[in-house]
Parts: structure tokens; C-alpha cells; sequence
């Protein structure tokens, strides 16, 4: 046991000293699962369309409306469709988009004057997530685009943004005097600016109670999801690692210890199960503490996480040991990440998927084990139905890992 | 005490090492000497485990390597040629792995590696990771993780590439150290002048053979204080070969070597009787450009033994 605590102790060392890509390891996943699972409505609904659709209606053709519909088709998070006013009504009862906009007549003229301008958005009540992302998305994009034209038009359309050939900046001179001209037009207009005359009228608005009732089952559905995809991603990045002791030489150089490569071997697996249950208590933490979340077995969730982290990983070990270059290998471990990764649950919720699809997802690691987190989660199972499940778990842990013992001194001699 | 018998790797078609054996004693440097590609680091890997022999027996401190492996390796120290260091770690994280990695352990491991940071100078670079080290400091950790745990037989692989000549010179003494307490030293150099400065005894391997082996006094009588004298230019083999038992002072000269691009020759006081010699050659046509007298030595023993230079 020493040898094995000996090789762990130095890969957490290893681990310590690199905290950042842990980090990413956890916040990456989250990044992707949360912008996909909000276009997917959160997971109730069935999926129909990944990105919100905005319908935009005014009675004369404004230059605000324009920089929106433009935006839609630039890297916006929605799609923009203009139409009539009448058009737009219909179609937004009948359930056909996630938000009306009606932009009153001679906007800009009255912004310029000092009124108040109402904007009117109408948001689909058959849809939970998407309106909101659109009231969110358009908040943002009304101000970015409506002032950058007010104030900056006319300079930014007199800057010749379009490099010299073989220049790949701006002359400083012109950087210099629009930013000047942009300090002082901010300066006077900061009284204008604050508190802001362009308004959205929501219609209709959410309380704030059904927001945060929404929030929570969004999150208590789709957070077990997040964390096994996290744990996926970690057991591809750390089982990656052999590659960089092969690099180093330092494999070969413990294959001349009497400490073994395999001791090496259980040793980063107890590492990596430390930093998987540190990355599943954290996140557990987080979603308990920040967020409010209530689970019916924090412990049992969190370890069940952590061994199957463990699986993950020692499904990767072997796949890594197969390449013949580090390139290689990182295909083959991607060829294995990529579907486990759709198919997991974690990004398109079991209930979402068509039915054959979804019997695949309980056949991957990830996805078996998300149906036991969930349950042991929401408290419809305990620890006792986990028996099984963590005999299946260990085996799949036995295996991974004695296959890439197996595998390992051939990788480690191979030139 | 290291004993090599009949050793032979293949690598598929590839033979790494044909056949070699010879035997190292406690408190002996014995040098392994021999171009890129001779089969040095092939041999030590045979010994430490690395690799596994397709023939021969190899048997450290009296125990086969291949029937004991584990045994074996507790016992010996290895400097592999390629640099073998966790970048990420600092220096003494590496030493105390490693140390540990041999069974080395709590104060113990904590003196040793203070004691080999300070011999490889790198006491103040301690807690530094790998990754902000120098080549040569690298070198330096690499050759101190070998030691850490005062193996009884330690396997050197040209340690010293890449080293400034200060800490070179440290280096070698340290090596000259562990082999007067009674360690077992194998050195693989293709460095003529450390192998002659280091190495009590010498194996000189081409092409994954032993071609010759002994003191550096037994090699140098090989050579019987002859000289090589090594000429360029254009010859015919045939006509050479009938020629030289002819020409006066030159009838016993040894042909080490005749192309028609090269005539290597081995003669005593050969410089004393060049005249002859070119005279004799200018006679039968040879064109000769270009002369090279080398003193007897381990280069020109290697030359006179394999018929090219050590560092082509
Ligand atoms: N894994 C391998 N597969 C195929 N051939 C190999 C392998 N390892 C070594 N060889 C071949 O074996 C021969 C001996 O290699 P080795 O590394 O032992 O030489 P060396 O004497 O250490 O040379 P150098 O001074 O360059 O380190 C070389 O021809 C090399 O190409
Ligand atoms: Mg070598």
C-alpha cells in the first residue's frame, strides 16, 4: 500500500500545483451545459428549437431596428425575423416564437428629444427559458446598439475600419481621437444615460416567485447532469497525464524502481479519486449553500459521484494507452468522450430523447450512473438500492484499470 | 558487482545488441565506449529491467535479473541518458520521489536529499519547479535522482552531456566517490578523455559487439604503441595491398583499413617514415590529399578496431 500512497502523493502535488486546469475541468462543462440546456427550455419541454426566436415589428423602418435584425444574424444568442406589427401578434399567440418586439413610430427622434420610449416585447408563455433569454439578450443588445449608434455613428462610420494591407491595427492617432471624443460624449450624456429613458415593457413578466420556482427545478434537474459531465471531462484531461510522464521519461525511470509502474498506475487512480471527490463536494457544496438546493442524500450523491468519475477515468486509462502519439490517443479518447457526452443525459435530458436513444444513454457509464444520481438526489432511492450499482461501478473500475496495467510497460518501452 | 553474458536484443530486424559480455566489479568504474548507436543504452536497459533481453543472462550482485527483478532494482541506482524529471514538481519533490520510489523514507530520504542537493549544487534552487531550470541543472537533478538512495550498483548513461565543465568535474567526482565506497560503476560515454580519465576498465562496443576489453594499460598494448596514420584520396586496393610488403620500413605495417577513398595504416614511429611510404604510393599512382598521424590512444585503438572514428 505505501508504494501506491507514495505515487498518489505525488500526483497530488502535481494537482496542487496546477489548480487551474482543474478549474477549467469544472467550469467548462458548466459553460457548455448551461447555454445548450437553456436553449433546450430546461429540460421540460420537448427540444423544438435550440436558439429563441424574436419577432420584430415597427411601423417605420427605424435604423434601431435594423441594428437589431442585424444582430440576430451576427453572433447574437437569438434569431431576429422582422414583420408587420399584426403578423407578429398572430403568430406569437399561436405559439410560433419566443418573443414579440414592437418598436413604437419615430423612436430615435424621441429618445433624442428627452421622452421616455416605451418598447413593447411580448413573450410566449408556452415557453419557460427561452423568453427569458430573449428579455435578457434583448436588454443588452437594445442598449449596446441603440447608444453606440446615438453617440458614436457618426465617428465610427468616419473610421476606416478596415485595416491598411499588411496592418493589422488601427492607426494610434485615430484610436487616440475616438477615444477622446467617446470620454467626452460619455461624460455629457452620463445625466441622460442614468437612469436610462429607453424602457422595455415586459408582457408579460414573470413574478418573482415563479422565477425562482422555475430556477430551482431547472437546476435540481439538470445540476447531477452537469457534475457527471464535469467528472467526464476530468477523466479525460487526468488520464491524459500518462502522456506527459511518458514525455518526461520519468515513466521509464519507475520502471527501473522497485516501486513498479503499476504501483504508478493505482496511484494516480487514488489521486485522481481525491481530486473527483474534491470537484464533487465542491460542487455539492455550491448547490447546497449558494444555491439553495436540498438534496435527500448529499454524502451518498457525492460518493456515488466521485466512483463513477473513477470509472470514467478507468475507461479512458486504457483508450490513452492504445494510441501510438499523444494526438492519437487524445482522438480515441475524444471518439469515446463525444458520444458519452451527448448521450450521457447531461446535455439533452433523458425525457427529451427519443426512446431508443435514451435506452443507449442508460448503456453508457455516464448516463447509468446519472439515473441512480438523480434518484439518489431527489430521494427515490437510497443508499441500500446502490449496492448493486456499486458492484457494477467497481468492476468497471477492475477492468479499465487491469487492462491498462496490462498495456502499460508496452507504452512505456515503445519508441 | 554487474556480470553480462552473451547478451543479445532485437528490435524485430533491428539487433541492438549482438552479443556482449563482460563483468563489473565493487568499487570499479567500468566504462562502456562506443559511437551513437553501438548498443550502450540498449545494454543498460537490459540491466535495469527496462527491457527485456532476447538472449543472455545479465546478474547484478549475484542475482538474475530477469528471476529477481525486484530485488535487483532495489539495489541499483540508474542515470538514464534522456532527461526523466516531473517538470511540475520541484527539485527536492523529485528527489524525495524518486528516493521513495526506491524505498528510501522518512529522515533518511529528508538528509540524503539535502546532501545531494548540495553536492549538485542546486541547494538554493531547492524548492524551484523543473520547468524553470537551465539544460545543464536539469542534467544535474537528473543524475542526482539516481543516487539518492546509495544504490550498490549504479548505471550511468553518459551523465555528463549538456554539463558545464565546473559541474561536470563535480559530477565526476562525485561518481569517483560512490566507487571508492565499494560501489559498482557502469559508465557509457562515447567521450574519449573521460572514459580515459574515469574508467578503470573499458569495454569498447560497436555495432552492439564488444570489440575489445580490459585496463586501459591492456588496451593500449593492443595497440603496441602504434601509431595510425590515415590518408585521403584515391586508391586501388589491389595494387595496395601487393605494394606495402614491398616498400622499406613499411613491410609490417598493419592495413587497418583500404577503399579507394581511405588507407588507414598502423606502424610504429610511423611519422619518422612517411617519406618512404609516400614516395612508394606517389610511384604506384595513388593520389593522396589528405594525412592524418594520430598517437596511440583509445580513439586510435577504436579506429584501429572498427576502421572509423568514434564521433562520425
Ligand atoms: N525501441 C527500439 N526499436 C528499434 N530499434 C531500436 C530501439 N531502441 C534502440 N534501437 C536501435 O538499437 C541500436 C542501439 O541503440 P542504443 O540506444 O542502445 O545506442 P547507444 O549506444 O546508446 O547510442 P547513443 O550514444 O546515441 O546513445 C540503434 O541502432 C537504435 O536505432
Ligand atoms: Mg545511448
Amino acid at each position: 500500500m505505501r508504494p501506491i500512497l507514495q505515487a498518489a502523493w505525488k500526483d497530488l502535488q502535481r494537482h496542487r500545483r496546477d489548480p487551474l486546469s482543474l478549474i477549467l475541468w469544472l467550469a467548462i462543462p458548466a459553460c457548455i451545459g448551461t447555454l445548450i440546456s437553456l436553449a433546450f427550455g430546461g429540460g421540460s419541454s420537448p427540444a423544438s428549437s435550440p436558439r429563441p426566436q424574436l419577432l420584430l415589428a415597427e411601423s417605420d423602418e427605424s435604423l434601431l431596428g435594423s441594428i437589431l435584425a442585424g444582430a440576430g444574424n451576427g453572433g447574437a444568442p437569438l434569431d431576429v425575423e422582422r414583420t408587420s406589427i399584426e403578423e407578429g401578434r398572430r403568430r406569437i399567440n399561436n405559439g410560433e416564437a419566443s418573443a414579440l418586439l414592437i418598436l413604437p413610430p419615430n423612436l430615435a427622434r424621441a429618445f433624442l428629444d428627452g421622452e421616455p420610449a416605451n418598447l413593447e416585447l411580448i413573450t410566449n408563455p408556452a415557453q419557460r427559458i427561452l423568453p427569458q433569454m430573449v428579455e435578457e439578450s434583448l436588454e443588452m443588445l437594445l442598449e449596446l446598439a441603440f447608444y453606440a449608434d446615438q453617440l458614436f455613428g457618426e465617428s465610427l462610420r468616419d473610421l476606416d475600419l478596415e485595416p491598411q494591407a499588411g496592418q493589422w491595427v488601427l492607426p494610434d492617432l485615430r484610436v487616440a481621437a475616438l477615444s477622446v471624443e467617446v470620454n467626452q460624449v460619455l461624460e455629457g450624456l452620463r445625466q441622460v444615460l442614468l437612469p436610462p429613458r429607453l424602457q422595455v415593457e415586459f408582457v408579460p413578466a414573470p413574478t418573482a416567485e415563479e422565477d425562482a420556482e422555475h430556477q430551482a427545478t431547472f437546476l435540481s434537474i439538470m445540476l447531477p447532469g452537469f457534475l457527471l459531465m464535469a467528472l467526464l471531462f476530468m477523466a479525460q484531461g487526468l488520464s491524459e497525464d500518462l502522456w506527459k510522464e511518458r514525455e518526461w521519461g520519468v515513466l521509464a525511470r519507475v520502471t527501473s524502481a522497485p516501486l513498479g509502474i503499476r504501483n504508478l498506475l493505482a496511484g494516480k487512480g487514488l489521486a485522481s479519486l481525491c481530486v473527483m471527490g474534491l470537484a464533487a463536494s465542491f460542487v455539492m457544496l455550491l448547490a447546497t449553500y449558494v444555491l439553495g438546493q436540498e438534496f435527500a442524500h448529499p454524502f451518498w450523491a457525492t460518493l456515488w459521484s466521485t466512483l463513477t468519475g473513477l470509472a470514467l477515468l478507468a475507461l479512458f486509462m486504457p483508450l490513452q494507452l492504445l494510441g501510438r502519439t499523444r494526438q492519437g490517443a487524445n482522438m480515441i479518447t475524444s471518439c469515446v468522450l463525444i458520444p458519452l457526452f451527448l448521450l450521457g443525459g447531461s446535455l439533452f435530458p433523458l425525457e427529451s430523447m427519443p426512446d431508443f436513444i435514451a435506452v443507449l444513454s442508460g448503456w453508457t457509464p455516464n448516463g447509468y450512473a446519472l439515473v441512480h444520481l438523480r434518484a439518489l438526489i431527489s430521494g427515490t432511492s437510497g443508499p441500500a438500492q446502490l449496492f448493486l450499482p456499486t458492484l457494477v461501478l467497481i468492476a468497471l473500475i477492475c477492468i479499465g484499470f487491469g487492462l491498462a496495467g496490462v498495456l502499460l510497460p508496452r507504452f512505456v518501452r515503445r519508441k | 558487482m554487474i556480470q553480462i553474458t552473451e547478451l543479445q536484443k532485437r528490435y524485430g530486424d533491428v539487433t541492438a545488441v549482438e552479443d556482449v559480455s563482460f563483468e563489473a566489479r565493487p568499487g570499479e568504474i567500468f566504462g562502456l565506449l562506443g559511437p551513437n548507436g553501438a548498443g550502450k543504452s540498449t545494454t543498460l536497459g537490459c540491466i535495469s529491467g527496462l527491457l527485456k533481453p532476447s538472449k543472455g543472462s545479465v546478474t547484478v550482485l549475484g542475482m538474475d535479473a530477469q528471476l529477481e527483478p525486484t530485488k535487483v532494482k532495489s539495489r541499483l541506482g540508474l542515470v538514464p541518458q534522456e532527461l526523466a524529471l516531473y517538470e511540475d514538481l520541484s527539485a527536492q519533490e523529485n528527489l524525495e520521489f524518486f528516493g521513495a520510489a526506491w524505498g528510501l523514507g522518512g529522515a533518511r530520504l529528508r538528509d540524503r536529499v539535502s546532501e545531494v542537493l548540495d553536492r549538485i549544487g542546486l541547494e538554493d534552487r531547492r524548492r524551484d519547479r523543473v520547468t524553470t531550470f537551465s539544460g545543464g541543472m536539469k542534467r544535474r537533478l537528473n543524475f542526482a535522482c539516481g543516487l539518492v538512495h546509495e544504490p550498490d550498483v549504479l548505471l550511468l548513461d553518459e551523465p555528463t552531456v549538456g554539463v558545464d565543465p565546473q559541474s561536470r568535474v563535480k559530477l565526476l567526482d562525485l561518481v569517483r566517490e560512490e566507487a571508492e565506497r565499494g560501489r559498482t560503476v557502469l559508465y557509457t560515454t562515447h567521450y574519449m578523455e573521460e572514459a580515459e580519465s574515469l574508467c578503470d576498465r573499458l569495454a569498447i562496443v560497436d555495432r552492439g559487439r564488444v570489440i575489445a576489453c580490459g585496463t586501459l594499460q591492456e588496451l593500449s598494448t593492443q595497440l603496441a604503441e602504434r601509431e595510425l596514420v590515415r590518408l585521403g584520396g584515391h586508391f586501388d586496393v589491389a595494387a595496395i595491398r601487393s605494394l606495402l610488403p614491398q616498400v622499406p620500413e613499411w613491410a609490417e605495417a598493419e592495413i587497418v583499413q583500404v577503399t579507394t577513398e581511405h588507407l588507414v595504416l598502423a606502424k610504429g614511429e610511423a611519422s619518422r617514415k612517411l617519406p618512404s611510404l609516400f614516395s612508394a604510393l606517389a610511384n604506384s599512382g595513388a593520389v593522396v590529399r589528405e594525412t592524418v598521424l594520430t598517437r596511440p590512444s583509445l580513439e586510435s585503438l577504436f579506429i584501429k578496431l572498427t576502421g572509423k572514428e568514434l564521433r562520425e
